[in-house]
């Protein structure tokens, strides 16, 4: 039985919509053929590799589908490994639909969601790790996470994990040899050596964990809510917040959640904001169809702005807040007091921040902009941005990791017996194996290519 | 050549420590089975140490005892002393070993397998085999007969063109004073074989009544000892003591004017090298900067004054042998009864086998023990088992029985041996089982009697026992679990041992998970005891219980691994996989897959040579064969 990757896979390289370009990609062994038998220019079978050539798609009719470019690669020194041709064709899906539909036609396969990468991954291009870190570029929301991820993708944080854990490994070998002749009474593992690379181990754990928080708003950008009665100024703030520069406006494609309604770069940050004005009429946060929406919004968000118009002598804010901490837990939030140049004395040290919606001016946006992500993103300090954790599943790796770490420095300490330290650290050394590639299993992989979508 | 009138379904060669397990098993499950043997005297005997157990090999002897075999009860009925080694350790380390009168446990098994209906026995030697199309057939022996059979196991220990050698002096044999076996190597290379040749050796004996007994440390056995047999109710109630004494600078030098005639001694070992150490020369060596070794006086038996030097294996020249004794303390003037020597013999690389033990060259030819390349009565009994077990299965038409390592150090052992092969005499250590917590010495039979029960191996009354065992111990944890009890009950207790009062009533069960308390100490103080329910045997319900609780995050995290590897081992390799023609993974990752075709990429995964990278493509491409996950 012969495992088989015969056939040619095609699929979009670009989105969907509108846009000057769209890309169609095909990989595989026909992919020459193939290209040659719908192009109408340059025979591409022959044509040397990465080069491109100006033609014509043209169905077995005969009748032109759109003028195209295409670049030829030859494999080997591919980006799978394969043959690829990619048509550069005009933008909008009209013309990239009926590319797709011919190449389909004339003997390829629409590819699975990250087939291509798998491909790289089965021809030996890429390894595990640079695979993940290529799903992440793909999503990468700025240049600032897209620089995080290349970093990945050149094996910058899992190089020194896979150091610590080699050390690791050759230490705990010499205390199970020491358990194998425990009747001989022999040392053979220096106990201060072993306490000195745990102690490293715990501390490079416990610095990449706190950057997770960075990483994950740079990965996945900062869910910002903004909450309060009616009049308190929310929509102000919104219009504010979307007049300021950079702002890009209306939906975000490709998110599975609900609307979000202005979406902000700062500091290299993807900053999305969730207006719940329309949210509840009344006062009443428990209110029926009120409570399914803004529960969808408070408990994926991972800051709150509790937005209160200080001429408004009432404030139901505590009781607000204490509401949502009994039915999500812990909360983020910024109290925010607006209208503060219709009032002459305001008790400051109620509030984080005392705005004007109204009359926000540049300056004043930014210093607000400043204190939302001094609260979440810029609430980790990290020496070295290039070694930040974005991923959740290496987050959840490096906790389990950390937990065992923990564990094998207090038997150490307390003499503990060498089976229980060796128990320890095993658990340490496959949970960072799981972040370098080292150790795998179905789940990993799972994982990994399961957040790829279609096309690449 | 004539031709025995009955058919047997199995033969069994070679009456040793996998012979006679291999015999009761196949006997047990219902096959007709023949044991041929050398010498019917020589059953069951133990060429070395006349001992049972130790250092992850008391593991593997439970593990026997909990699927029926024959070792747990022979020792615990030959057994002189008992002790649980590693106490101060952990409990996955804990290893118990007994030193037994080797007559009685010979007797013993000699007497099982005579009990046994569907069991005969033949002393003759096997010296050819009988194939047809890569079948076998049966065997013949050197006495002329043609036995037929649908399967059979070879169990021929170190007997195969075995070679003693005293220094420069050789002859041959396959244990002191009993003839080698020869024909069956030429046979098996014949049927494309590839075999090897082993060395191991065995210590001097020497004569008790010639040792200064007062300069030598006593060590006594357990106070109370915990048996080997699940089904055992009564131990000696005397036990025989051993006596410790060591080696020291001067006799080193002694023996190192001998190493040049040493045909046990290596060479310097390089880097980590070969972890177990076969000879006193090589520990010399290895542990260069230890001025001393332990060295363990064990008496034979219980009317006996053979003594039996534990840790002083060699194969020196006798008269080097003798010079480096008479200088360690207590041995001055002593008379040594027999040299200590080193057997080689013929092995086989057990990667030319199956899971099952099962050969890939001929079908229906099973190999088990010694002749596989491990060292040791237990590993050898643990292959036995196994190779009976599926011989029988196999002559049944049964899809074969495969223990996991995650079920069994018995599973570690084949898997490692299948896997990997061997370049040295193979021996268990508790460090090659990733599982440790798990394959305790405690829980064999919870881990293995009901699945033996299955398989036709163990009896009802096992079974019983070993329920009435689990429910007295989940009972008993229950209780405890439930109970409290008060500060000024239990603080005089734990103020003994070191640790802090309790400032209120607490669970009994957390207050024992303290390291320095024991469940025991808290309930004899508390006056609780009645919350223990009893069971038969001598093992420690309270003990048991106290492991459960302190150690249950660790017990917990190893079953989560455990899943998580299990997902590998399921993943199943077809047996005409082409693994030359996967271009994505290394050369020597396809040679070695073709080689020993594993079963399923977890066992794929623990072949050497094999990387993370080539199991990470292997995996991939199993499913890209049918469709990339989505």
């Amino acid at each position: 039985m012969q495992v088989a990757r015969e056939d040619t896979i095609v699929a979009r390289a670009t989105p969907r919509g509108a846009s000057a370009l769209s890309i169609v990609r095909l990989s595989g062994p026909n992919a020459r053929a193939i290209a040659t038998s719908v192009f109408e220019g340059q025979d591409l079978q022959t044509v040397p590799s990465h080069t491109a050539h100006v033609g014509f798609l043209a169905g077995a009719d005969g009748v032109d589908v759109d003028q195209v470019v295409s670049s030829v690669f030859v494999a080997p020194g591919t980006a799978t490994g394969e043959d690829i041709v990619e048509f550069t064709c005009h933008g909008g899906d009209v013309a990239s639909d009926a590319a797709l539909q011919l190449l389909v036609r004339a003997g390829a396969r629409y590819a699975e969601p990250g087939e291509f990468t798998l491909r790289a991954f089965l021809n030996g291009k890429v390894d595990l790790a640079q695979a993940e870190a290529i799903g992440e570029l793909i999503h990468a929301r700025s240049q600032r996470a897209s620089r995080v991820s290349m970093a990945h993708l050149r094996g910058v944080y899992s190089d020194e994990l896979s150091a610590v854990r080699s050390g690791l490994m050759e230490l705990i070998a010499l205390v199970e040899l020491e358990l194998d002749f425990a009747e001989e009474d022999v040392e053979f593992a220096d106990r201060a050596r072993l306490e000195g690379l745990l102690d490293g181990a715990i501390e490079r754990l416990s610095s990449l964990l706190a950057s997770y928080r960075l990483g994950a708003a740079l990965s996945k950008g900062v869910r910002v809510v903004i909450a309060g009665k009616p009049n308190a100024g929310k929509s102000t703030l919104m219009n504010a917040l979307v007049g300021y520069d950079r702002v890009m406006v209306s939906d975000i494609p490709g998110t599975t959640r609900d609307e979000v309604d202005a979406q902000i770069e700062f500091e290299g940050v993807s900053f999305q904001f969730v207006d719940t004005a329309g949210l509840r009429e009344t006062t009443d946060v428990l209110e029926a169809e009120g409570v399914r929406r803004s529960e969808a919004a408070f408990s994926t968000a991972d800051l709150i702005l509790y937005m209160h118009d200080l001429t408004d002598a009432v404030t139901d804010e505590v009781q607000f807040v204490q509401t949502l901490k009994k039915q999500f837990g812990d909360l983020n939030v910024l109290r925010i007091g607006n209208k503060v140049d219709a009032v002459s004395d305001v008790q400051n040290e109620r509030y984080d921040s005392l705005i004007s919606a109204a009359t926000m001016d540049e300056s004043q946006l930014r210093d607000l902009m400043q204190l939302i992500y001094a609260n979440t993103a810029g609430d980790v300090v990290v020496s070295d941005e290039q070694q930040v954790v974005t991923s959740q599943r290496h987050r959840a790796h490096l906790e389990s990791a950390l937990e065992a770490a923990s564990r094998a420095s207090v038997q150490l300490r307390s003499g503990g017996s060498g089976d229980l330290l060796s128990a320890d650290v095993r658990v340490i050394i496959e949970q960072i194996g799981s972040i370098t590639g080292e150790v795998t299993n179905e789940d990993i992989l799972g994982k990994i290519f399961s957040s790829f979508c279609i096309g690449k | 050549m004539s031709a025995l009138n009955s058919a047997y379904d199995i033969i069994v060669v070679g009456g040793g420590h996998a012979g006679s397990e291999a015999a009761a098993a196949a006997a047990r499950t219902g096959s007709k089975t023949l044991l041929i043997t050398m010498s019917l005297e020589a059953i069951g005997r133990m060429s070395c140490n006349p001992a049972i157990g130790g250092i992850g090999k008391g593991q593997i002897a439970r593990e026997i005892d909990a699927m029926g075999g024959l070792m747990g009860v022979a020792t615990d009925v030959s057994g002189i002393q008992f002790r649980m080694l590693n106490r101060s350790k952990g409990p996955a380390v804990w290893s118990p070993r007994a030193q037994c009168d080797r007559h009685v446990y010979a007797a013993e098994i000699r007497k099982m397998l005579e009990a046994e209906e569907n069991l005969f026995m033949r002393a003759d030697m096997a010296v050819d085999l009988l194939t047809e199309n890569g079948e076998i057939r049966g065997v013949i022996t050197q006495l002329g007969m043609e036995i037929r059979a649908k399967a059979v196991i070879l169990t021929s220990g170190t007997f195969m063109n075995g070679q003693i050698h005293i220094g420069k002096k050789t002859h041959g044999g396959g244990r002191m004073g009993e003839g080698a076996s020869v024909g069956l190597t030429g046979a098996l290379l014949a049927l494309g074989f590839e075999s090897g040749r082993l060395k191991t050796g065995t210590p001097p004996r020497l004569d008790g009544r010639t040792l200064d007994y007062s300069v030598l440390e006593e060590q006594k056995g357990d106070e109370h000892p915990t048996p080997f047999s699940f089904m055992t109710n009564k131990l000696t109630e005397t036990q025989r003591s051993c006596w410790l004494t060591f080696t020291s600078p001067a006799v080193h030098d002694i023996l190192r004017t001998g190493f040049e005639h040493s045909p046990m001694y290596e060479g310097r070992i390089k880097g980590r090298g070969p972890r177990y150490c076969p000879s006193i020369e090589d520990k010399i060596d290895r542990f260069a900067d230890k001025d001393r070794h332990q060295m363990f006086l064990e008496p034979e038996g219980w009317n006996t004054d053979e003594i039996y030097v534990n840790g002083f294996s060699t194969s020196l020249p006798e008269d080097v042998q003798l010079a480096a004794i008479r200088s360690v303390v207590g041995l001055e003037r002593v008379h040594m009864l027999r040299p200590g020597y080193a057997i080689e013999y013929d092995y086989f690389q057990p990667y030319q086998l199956r899971y099952s033990l099962e050969t890939k060259n001929v079908r229906g030819l099973f190999f088990a023990g010694q002749i596989n390349g491990t060292t040791g009565y237990e590993e050898a009994a643990a292959q036995g088992l196994i190779a009976g077990l599926n011989a029988s299965r196999f002559a049944q038409g049964l899809e074969p029985v495969v223990l996991k390592r995650s079920e069994a150090y018995i599973g570690v052992l084949v898997d490692d041996l299948v896997a990997k092969g061997t370049e040295e005499p193979y021996r268990m250590f508790t460090s090659r089982a990733e599982h440790r917590m798990m394959l305790r010495q405690d829980n064999a039979d919870e881990r293995l009697t009901e699945m033996a029960f299955g398989w036709g191996l163990v009896q009802e009354e096992r079974l019983e026992r070993m329920t009435k065992r689990k429910n007295a111990r989940q009972a008993t944890a229950k209780s405890v679990r439930n109970t409290s009890v008060k500060p000024e009950v239990v603080n005089p207790y734990l103020e003994s041992v070191g640790t802090a009062p309790i400032k209120q009533s607490e669970r009994i069960a957390k207050v024992a998970l303290r390291p320095q308390v024991t469940l025991q100490g808290i309930l004899e103080v508390a006056n609780k005891l009645d919350l223990v329910t009893e069971s038969e045997g001598l093992e420690s319900i309270t003990e048991m219980v106290e492991i459960d609780l302190k150690y249950a995050g660790y017990i917990e995290r190893e079953n989560d691994m455990v899943l998580r590897l299990n997902k590998m081992e399921s993943i199943r390799l077809p047996d005409d996989l082409d693994y030359h023609g996967m271009t994505n993974i290394t050369m020597e990752a396809r040679e070695k897959l073709s080689r020993i075709k594993p079963e399923n990429l977890g066992q794929a995964s623990r072949i050497s040579g094999i990387s993370p990278a080539d199991v990470s493509v292997l995996m991939v491409m199993l499913k890209a064969g049918k469709g990339v996950r989505k």
